[in-house]
């Protein structure tokens, strides 16, 4: 009998334990989940909600199959880029990945700007705008849930 | 006694009026301000041609490596100067330089 409710003791001991390190594990993310989250809405909150949908609407193509309408989308990629510095130097590989698609993007449209485009390769153009705007959103929101 | 300067005008396809992507920042920089540039002048000019308006920030960066290992972030402003018709390719090359 003493045997037995010492082993029970002990078990509950172990479980007491896990359950301690992994609530303070679950804190832990939850604190810095709360922080990105915190930062993300100082640094970034209108531009994501609202400057690159707005941006990105001005951006068409022109009856003569030429990309224009992109300089203000471009800039809110640039105000992405300066307002993320802080990560520069708190999570580096964050900061070079985002910077990358950004980047990427403001490549894209550029190089897309002198070319002359008409019939499907005006809505591949406007797809693959489209897909590394989202690039860019899945990065920072990846970053945001991880914190 | 007097600055010691040089010029570099750049060239371009005629079509072109876009820069992007840093692969080809760094081959322009290569293969037309490289040769051509030298570090102990006083002043470097870098004339782009009037047809680009526009610069994408990873090409500045490509382009501009090279000179930035050279000579410093600090010295860029007084050692090298953009001559361009666009004024806003000029202060986009600026701001994409910090960041």
């Amino acid at each position: 009998m003493q045997v037995i409710s010492l082993v029970l003791s002990v078990v509950s001991l172990i479980v007491s334990i896990i359950v301690g390190v992994y609530d303070k594990k679950v804190d832990k993310k939850l604190n810095n989940i709360s922080i990105a989250s915190t930062y993300f809405n100082d640094l970034y909150k209108d531009l994501l909600l609202n400057k690159i949908p707005q941006n990105r609407k001005k951006i068409t193509i022109t009856a003569n199959g030429k990309l224009v309408g992109s300089d203000d989308l471009i800039q809110t990629l640039k105000d992405i880029r300066s307002n993320s510095l802080y990560f520069f130097y708190t999570d580096v590989t964050f900061y070079n990945n985002l910077k990358t698609k950004l980047q990427d993007l403001e490549n894209y449209i550029l190089a897309s700007e002198d070319e002359e485009l008409f019939g499907e390769e005006q809505t591949t153009v406007l797809n693959q705008i489209s897909d590394k705007i989202a690039d860019v959103y899945k990065v920072m929101t990846e970053k945001c849930l991880k914190g | 006694m007097m600055n010691k300067t040089n010029h570099i005008k750049l060239v371009f396809d005629k079509a072109t009026t876009r820069l992007a992507y840093y692969p080809y920042g760094k081959e322009v920089y290569e293969q037309q301000v490289k040769p051509n540039i030298d570090f102990s002048n006083d002043i470097t000019y870098i004339e782009f041609p009037d047809q680009i308006v526009k610069a994408a920030s990873s090409f500045v960066q490509g382009f501009f490596e090279d000179i930035i290992s050279n000579i410093g972030y600090e010295a860029i402003e007084k050692k090298i100067v953009i001559l361009s018709k666009n004024e806003s390719l000029k202060s986009s090359i600026k701001t994409n330089l910090i960041f």
